[in-house]
């Protein structure tokens, strides 16, 4: 692994430089993007829309089942992950 | 008989971590387990290590007292593992050898950022250690059934049991490394997963039952009272809508919607009336909702919400940057083995994590729930019998065993491979490195337990949000830019790491909770306007590295690094 000598100026990305880092990589951001929305959209929803966070389905309220929903998102992309990613 | 359990599986997680300590010979061997752990094991000690007693015994003491809001710590716990596998592990595999600072250091070979990089992750590995100890306390207490017994305002009993689970970590540490303390995190988490589920299908078994006592009740005004040293339970079952006196047993959404329809009552001790106790109703529904103990959320003032908002960004971001969990991605051998680890890591502990909620709502309805909310859990366990409270409080230790091995290796190697050799320059040979590493084991252990006995008033959940807050305001800024930013310079880094380690810990010392439990001052005086650091901290970080980084740019060797690229 090369390094910077001086110590100072910008780094280089040696480490994704392969085509399948680059992808793996890439795969990844795509996924932490969409569950970053889902989850700011929790903060918010809790932040500013509490009574739709309260509405009932099946007796448990909203903010349960998103909760729910989220443990196990994060499985299931996490999943969907392993299986898309380039060796 | 609960003793005799609780000193069975102490001793066999010893005589494993003696046994399997002999192979963790090398320097290698003893911080980065020979790099040979299987993707599987890896993932379940994953599992193993990020169940610490905050988790366990945290979360359920927040849902047992407050409901959904301390749901939330599950939530956000668990949601910061996406960043972690998503936009660290792969990239992080490559670049380090041991410690995380080295992965930070792969690219400047820096003295500078090595010791920024060991001081905020000793600091992360500290506050991270405070509520293990707490905890540890905590339950020792419990299983022996000490009073509490102070002594110019430390609880002896207590303090007990925090000084024998750091000596018994510091045995473990010191004798074995990463090998064992890898197989006691798997143990661990096999166990502590495995308990809990069937501890949530009893819950789901016995149902809800109605359990105040009518005489509490004055009929001509309604109000409840008790008079006596403590209510059978601090949360107690008024009624259950339409069910009667008991449901029966429910399944698991079932269980959720009982609670829901409940009235539960909510016993506070009178300040002014010594051996009174007045109870307030409230409805299942209301604590099931955020809000209950985040009571900014349902205020219409910004200021108030922030605080919500401000934990959910420093749980969400503070997985990836916790410096015990970074280690472990060198124990395996390439970095498809560190996602497969990863992913497993993720199913059981998101598994356990929605276990917390019920675990939780079981000890509020259990009628056995103890002032003390770290202890929600093996009250719970105890209205099954002295065996299973036995077992849990056993499986809590070991956690918490497991733990506070895995902090005190990552601190001590901060410590021998980063600060001393790195830093200072001083070559050590393997054999001292390692002699170096445990002698740095014993004082961040003893560090430790003195903190672990100053903040034994918190909830252990409360207080792992703020090393997550310390540690994502510290590490995150850094590990992104460097991964993601081509201007990122060495510079930056240090004052990134640096900033955010030391803003968010003056932060903290200035909150409210700080000023009441830890230095006895008027929380209407504290200076920090909520209690989580990271709305701010995290952001200033961040901010400072690309400042910095841009007036310390030398564009010579911008040209030159872009060209070779």
């Amino acid at each position: 692994m090369e390094s910077s000598k001086s110590g100072e100026g910008p780094i280089g990305h040696s480490p994704l430089e392969s085509e399948v880092v680059k992808y793996n990589a890439k795969l990844g951001m795509v996924f932490f993007l969409i569950y970053l929305a889902v989850y700011a959209a929790f903060v918010l929803l809790c932040t500013f829309k509490l009574d739709a966070m309260s509405e009932t389905w099946d007796g448990v309220n909203v903010a349960i089942w998103y909760g729910f929903g989220l443990i196990a998102a994060a499985f299931v992309m996490a999943a969907a992950y392993l299986v898309m990613c380039k060796r | 008989m609960a003793i005799t359990i609780f000193l069975f599986f102490v001793s066999v997680v010893l005589g494993l971590s003696f046994y399997l300590g002999r192979k963790a010979k090398s320097a290698k061997g003893y911080f980065a387990a020979h790099g040979e752990i299987g993707w599987f094991v890896n993932g379940i000690a994953f599992a193993g290590d990020y169940l610490s007693a905050a988790s366990f015994l945290g979360i359920c003491g927040l849902v047992a007292f407050y409901g959904y809001d301390g749901f939330l710590y599950s939530i956000g716990f668990l949601a910061g593992w996406v960043v972690a596998l998503f936009v660290i592990a792969e990239p992080i595999k490559r670049l380090g050898k041991f410690t995380f600072a080295d992965a930070l250091n792969s690219q400047f070979n820096s003295r500078g950022i090595t010791l920024a990089a060991a001081f905020s992750t000793m600091i992360v590995s500290i506050f991270y250690l405070i509520p293990q100890m707490v905890g540890a306390g905590t339950l020792l207490k419990a299983l022996l059934k000490l009073p509490e017994h102070m002594w110019h305002g430390i609880d002896l009993n207590h303090a007990i049991g925090v000084v024998v689970v750091g000596s018994v970590v510091m045995v473990i540490v010191v004798t074995a490394g990463m090998v064992s303390t890898t197989w006691v995190q798997f143990i661990k988490g096999s166990m502590l997963v495995g308990f809990c589920a069937m501890l949530t299908i009893a819950i789901l078994a016995r149902g809800i039952h109605k359990d105040v006592s009518p005489s509490a009740i004055d009929a001509s005004t309604g109000n409840l009272t008790f008079i006596g040293k403590a209510p059978p339970s601090v949360r107690q079952v008024a009624g259950i809508g339409q069910e009667g006196d008991s449901t029966g047993s429910l399944g698991p959404m079932q269980f959720i919607a009982g609670v829901a329809k409940s009235d539960i009552v909510v016993w506070k001790k009178d300040p002014k009336v010594p051996d009174h106790w007045h109870g307030k109703i409230v409805k299942g529904s209301s604590i099931l909702a955020p809000g209950e103990y985040y009571g900014g959320i349902r205020s219409t003032e910004m200021v108030k919400k922030l605080d919500f908002i401000s934990l959910m960004l420093a749980l969400f971001c503070g997985t990836a940057s916790l410096p015990h969990i970074l280690i472990r991605y060198y124990t395996v051998k390439d970095a498809a083995a560190a996602r497969k680890s990863t992913v497993v890591g993720i199913a059981a502990i998101g598994f356990f994590y929605i276990l917390t909620l019920f675990i939780g709502l079981g000890a509020m309805v259990g009628g056995n729930l103890d002032p003390d909310t770290n202890l929600a859990a093996p009250n719970l366990a105890q209205t099954f019998g002295d065996i299973p409270f036995a077992i849990i409080t056993a499986i809590a230790f070991t956690t918490i065993l497991g733990t506070v091995s895995g902090l005190i290796m990552a601190a001590s190697g901060a410590m021998a491979h980063d600060l001393i050799e790195t830093a200072m320059g001083y070559e050590m040979t393997d054999h001292v490195k390692v002699r170096t590493a445990k002698i740095a084991s014993l004082g961040v252990g003893v560090v430790a337990i003195v903190l672990g006995i100053l903040f034994r008033t918190f909830n252990v959940s409360f207080l792992v949000a703020w090393a997550f807050a310390v540690a994502a305001s510290a590490n995150l800024p850094a590990i992104v830019m460097l991964l993601f930013w081509r201007h990122t310079t060495r510079k930056g880094m240090i004052a990134s790491i640096l900033t955010g380690t030391i803003s968010s810990v003056a932060w903290l010392l200035m909150t409210s909770d700080a000023f009441e439990k830890v230095y006895g001052l008027d929380p209407k005086k504290a200076i920090a306007p909520f209690s989580n650091p990271g709305l701010v901290t995290i952001p200033l970080a961040f901010i400072v590295l690309v400042v910095v980084s841009l007036m310390t740019e030398n564009r010579r060797e911008q040209a030159v690094v872009m060209e070779r690229h």
